[in-house]
């Protein structure tokens, strides 16, 4: 094993100490698409269960899934996906895993769990709080409403979906992401596709904290998103957006747009775009409402397809 | 009367670490990068030896703070 030297930074001072500590009873269930059965315990590999949805109504709180990519086809024609009913992950399962296993080390679109919903409702409706997930491929069609909705409760203090999830390394395709109020929530090095990205509503209760970091929006085979990459409602402080990538421009010839009383920072960042422009105005591509009045979110070394993107008013 | 609850012990792994190479023993494919093994495992030495816990999920948001 590697030694690596002691610059493993954090809050506080500690070496370590930020680690996700699972509960000391955790049980590990396992979903394989090809091999597993509903009426499989789910406890071993070699007696997985069939589908995610399964495996959540039997997990507890700090319980870890793991969910295994299904086979490709050997013709070359569509993956297999594993057709669900709505994810639900009621309150009292928090710090529930989802951990997807790929043949690599990270799910791409077409190229791990794929897990499509059809029905009405969300893919993932998430009320617990702490929820994570890994290497997952989340996609909707047919009426299903979103992929992906952190549910949030009263205020940014209280245990809800949109408090302390992490979502990494995942791809989210069509229906995007719902993020309700909440706080503390990051969303890394995932690949956001089509349709309507991503949406942090704190209109009814205030968010803080939530950050996005690396991840990839991608457009919609080939042109512009629908929405707006990301849109950001309501009253949402210290939020970070960095070191993301933006592909074309969408429809609303918007890529961010916040509305309300929206603190932060969008630093680091790339839109493939020949004349980006940030400011409060519809005609901004970054359009921050309120911006460069105190405590608003501020757009700090960020670069469209030309050059780097200076503030406007 | 206090009520004894005995449940079944975690077989899988105690660690990311050891649920990664067990997943990987069982040909399920992985989850972490060589890399992120490797450093899963330092994390996880400096969490027993200063702190003793040798039970924990590190997530990759943590393992890649390791530089």
């Amino acid at each position: 094993m590697t030694k690596f030297g002691d610059q493993v930074f954090q809050f506080g001072g500690a070496p370590v100490d930020s680690g996700r500590y699972s509960n000391p009873w955790a049980t590990h269930y396992f979903v394989d698409g090809d091999n597993g059965s509903s009426g499989n315990g789910g406890l071993r590999p070699d007696d997985a269960m069939a589908k995610p949805e399964q495996a959540i109504s039997l997990a507890s709180a700090g319980d870890v899934i793991y969910v295994r990519s299904r086979e490709a086809q050997a013709d070359g024609s569509d993956v297999t996906f594993y057709n669900t009913q709505n994810m639900v992950i009621p309150v009292a399962k928090d710090f529930l895993s989802i951990i997807g296993v790929v043949p690599g080390n990270k799910a791409r679109q077409l190229y791990g769990p794929f897990v499509r919903m059809a029905a009405a409702g969300y893919t993932l409706d998430v009320y617990a709080a702490a929820f994570h997930m890994e290497n997952m491929i989340l996609h909707l069609g047919g009426s299903a409403t979103g992929t992906i909705i952190l549910r949030g409760a009263s205020g940014y203090a209280a245990k809800a979906g949109a408090c302390g999830a992490t979502i990494e390394s995942c791809a989210i395709s069509y229906g995007g992401m719902l993020i309700e109020g909440g706080g503390d929530c990051l969303f890394r090095n995932c690949m956001i596709r089509n349709a309507t990205p991503m949406t942090f509503d704190a209109s009814d209760t205030p968010a803080r904290r939530h950050s996005v970091v690396g991840c990839e929006f991608r457009a919609d085979n080939g042109d512009g998103s629908d929405e707006n990459y990301i849109r950001i409602l309501g009253t949402s402080t210290e939020f970070f957006i960095r070191d993301c990538y933006f592909d074309q421009i969408p429809d609303t010839d918007e890529y961010i747009h916040t509305s309300g009383v929206v603190g932060g920072i969008i630093a680091n960042c790339f839109f493939n775009d020949p004349d980006v422009t940030v400011g409060p105005d519809a005609a901004d591509e970054i359009r921050i409402e309120g911006y460069a009045t105190e405590g608003s979110m501020r757009c700090v070394a960020c670069h469209d397809s030309g050059s780097l993107i200076i503030a406007g008013t | 009367m206090a009520n004894i609850i005995i449940r079944k012990p975690d077989t899988f792994g105690k660690t990311r670490s050891q649920q990664e190479e067990n997943l990987r023993g069982d040909g399920w494919g992985r989850t972490l990068s060589e890399e992120q093994l490797d450093k899963c495992k330092y994390l996880e030495r400096k969490l027993r030896d200063k702190h003793g816990m040798r039970k924990n999920f590190l997530r990759p948001c943590d393992i890649d703070k390791v530089k």
